[in-house]
């Protein structure tokens, strides 16, 4: 059994390193495709809906959660990045992925620490398993046509200039016309 | 590998590699709406006392065009971890797949579904990989709303882990809990919900029929700084048992600098399960506080929805700029009064601005009793230093004391050093150790170290290579916290999303 086991462990490697190599050649080939969608409701219970914030520019959007560490400390640096950018059409939401065990904290916990950004609450996981954001803090910035412009994976210090930078960029590679309001 | 084996995984294998190639098909022949997207995740990890190799594969597949969208998951695990809720077989396959077309007027879907009603005492479906819980169903969903009105209706088959009654047939019986359930809300204005849930079970027995009802109601109301929510449920008993209760009430009242929340709980055999006993379909809140440090995950709680009540409360302030204070205190106990599980938390946190050099301070005392006989002090300091504008070093050092009725009184002590190279880059170790085997009196590991290597690639890839030995519990590295089983040899895991 132990052998059988070893066998069907190794054949299933090889096929799934095919597999991998498959999707790098995929992400590195095509053009980004995929555009991204969700209506959650805010911590006073209204629907907020992504595609109604893309209408006015690109949108970051930041998945974490009251228990995780990381994302306390980011979420102050996202804080500052929603100020900066609010007037040049840049929206910033986080979007708690808190379950039903801990989402009584999170209204209490923002609230708290007075940031100026939307939140939204995923407690079904919906928004998360659309974005595949299976360990938080996972960071996306979106295009206003929804498609991804670039992502960032955890938080490390530091990581808040790099997405200023990134920001910067975007803008400045935008039309007038997409909606951004100086 | 068997003949129908190999085939079962080259076909998964062919089916990915077509539904990968959509996405070029997309952009080569301009299909409008049509999109693709996914993720690869693979752990895969070779233990060093007894060789064992281990493969935990997830395929996710997604298109939509238009209205429509659908989906497969391949999932591999060959064999599955120790302990794994799914239980110890190994499979392969496709283990999720649908299809579905949203509207305006709502949401049909086909296949396997999630679905949280509430706060989930009625039914909480949902995938976490790192604790290997995935308790979807395969059926039909259709949600969506109408003015002040949401719905959800629902109706599928649920995973069933064991084969106890049917020894004989390993597969035919998969799944084979019915469930229909249907979720009504009612939001008069953006303040105020209203909403009731019904959830019916049915088990295939022998000649007859095994049947449970759940039934609750909740609401909420948020006016300016205030917020409460309650939610109250009903469970037909089992073959003429007494019926069960389950209570849920939670409040919190916040503003600039402070914000305070107060639970309640009371779950009388109120626990809906697969007919195998294995797998939850409702999960309610349960009261303590989310932990993402090593040490503080030893003994978390595991909620027992039969026989539990109690309360949690939590403040937060900000007393000044950068400074956050968390204090914590939850009590669950039994029915017949027993405290089995108890905590008292408070943690301290500092930003300092970056020209001082240090980014954050963090300390977090930590003390819970629990019911088996074991009582927990811990005191942990997580200092993270940015000494230029890309690099960083962390380090979190932890001190914990356990009061262990059984085996007596031990001290454990971890030490984590990080350096991350902002973005991508984090080459971490963790060494732990304890003075059990003295308490004990018998030999073990008393010193565990593990290396670890973090490297984001391409954007939106996410590899982590690690060497070593650990104790079970939450493992933090480059920002990331993942449930990790104790562990001894070489393991990798790699994330990427397309």
């Amino acid at each position: 059994m132990h052998g059988f086991r070893r066998h069907f462990g190794l054949d299933a490697a090889a096929v799934t390193a095919a597999i991998l190599l498959g999707a790098f050649t995929s992400a590195a080939w095509t053009e980004e495709t995929r555009t991204y969608d969700f209506k959650l409701p805010d911590l006073e219970g209204k629907e907020v809906s992504l595609q109604e914030l893309l209408a006015h520019g690109p949108v970051l959007v930041d998945f974490w959660a009251t228990w995780c560490k990381p994302c306390a400390k980011e979420l102050p640096h996202l804080d500052a990045i929603a100020k900066e950018f609010a007037g040049r059409g840049v929206s910033v939401v986080a979007v708690s992925v808190d379950n039903p065990r801990s989402v009584s904290k999170v209204r209490s916990y923002v609230k708290s620490q007075n940031f100026s950004f939307i939140v939204v609450l995923d407690t079904n996981g919906e928004a998360k398993r659309a974005f595949k954001a299976f360990s938080q803090p996972y960071t996306v910035m979106l295009n206003p046509d929804g498609t991804k412009a670039f992502s960032n994976i955890g938080y490390k210090p530091g990581d808040e200039k790099i997405i200023r930078e990134k920001i910067a960029a975007l803008l400045a590679s935008l039309p007038p016309s997409a909606g951004q309001a100086e | 590998m068997t003949a129908s084996a190999c085939f079962r995984t080259a076909a998964a294998a062919l089916l990915s590699a077509i539904l990968l190639a959509v996405p070029s098909a997309a952009s080569a022949f301009d299909l409008g709406a049509l999109t693709a997207g996914g993720s690869n995740q693979t752990e895969y990890k070779v233990a060093t006392e007894d060789g064992q190799e281990i493969l935990l594969e997830w395929l996710d597949l997604d298109v939509t065009a238009g209205d429509l969208a659908g989906g497969i998951r391949y999932e591999a695990f060959q064999p599955p971890q120790k302990d794994d809720p799914l239980g110890d077989r190994v499979r392969e396959g496709v283990a999720f797949r649908y299809v579905e077309a949203t509207r305006e007027w709502g949401r049909l879907r086909a296949g396997n579904h999630y679905a949280l009603f509430g706060r989930g005492l009625s039914l909480n479906l949902f995938e976490d990989r790192d604790v290997r819980i995935d308790n979807n169903l395969d059926g039909i969903l259709f949600d969506g709303s109408a003015g002040p009105v949401e719905w959800t209706l629902l109706s599928g088959r649920a995973r069933v882990t064991s084969n106890e009654r049917w020894p004989a047939d390993d597969s035919r019986h998969e799944r084979l809990d019915l469930l229909h359930a249907g979720d009504v809300v009612f939001r008069p204005v953006d303040q105020v919900l209203v909403g009731v849930s019904g959830v019916r079970t049915r088990y295939p027995a022998a000649g007859t029929e095994e049947r449970r009802d759940l039934v609750t109601g909740r609401a909420e109301v948020s006016a300016g700084p205030v917020s409460i929510y309650a939610e109250h449920g009903t469970l037909d008993g089992a073959a003429g048992a007494a019926d069960g209760e389950g209570t849920y009430v939670s409040a919190n009242a916040a503003t600039s600098g402070i914000g305070f929340t107060a639970e309640y709980k009371n779950y009388d055999r109120f626990a809906l399960k697969t007919f195998d006993g294995r797998i939850n379909l409702n999960n309610p809140p349960a009261l303590s506080k989310e932990q993402s440090y090593t040490l503080m995950n030893r003994d978390p709680h595991s909620l027992d929805v039969n026989d539990e009540r109690g309360y949690q409360l939590e403040l937060t302030a900000v007393p000044r700029h950068g400074a956050t204070v968390t204090a914590n205190r939850s009590r669950n106990e039994r029915h017949n009064g027993l405290v089995w599980y108890e905590e008292y938390f408070l943690d301290l946190r500092q930003d300092f601005e970056a020209e001082l050099g240090v980014s954050t301070a963090s300390v977090l005392l930590d003390y819970r009793g629990v019911g088996e006989g074991k009582f927990h002090t811990t005191v942990i300091g997580d200092l993270t230093w940015l000494f230029s504008d890309i690099y960083s070093l962390r380090v979190e050092a932890g001190h914990q004391h356990t009061e262990n009725v059984a085996i007596g009184s031990f001290d454990t002590e971890l030490v984590v050093l990080e350096f991350a190279q902002s973005p991508a880059l984090v080459v971490g170790t963790s060494i732990e150790w304890n003075n059990k085997s003295e308490a004990q009196s018998v030999g073990q590991d008393k010193v565990y170290a593990m290396g670890t290597i973090s490297r984001v690639l391409m954007g939106d890839a996410d590899l982590t290579l690690a060497a070593g030995s650990r104790q079970a519990g939450y493992y933090c590295v480059g920002g990331r916290c993942r449930y990790e089983p104790a562990f001894k040899g070489v393991e990798s895991k790699f994330l990427v999303r397309f």
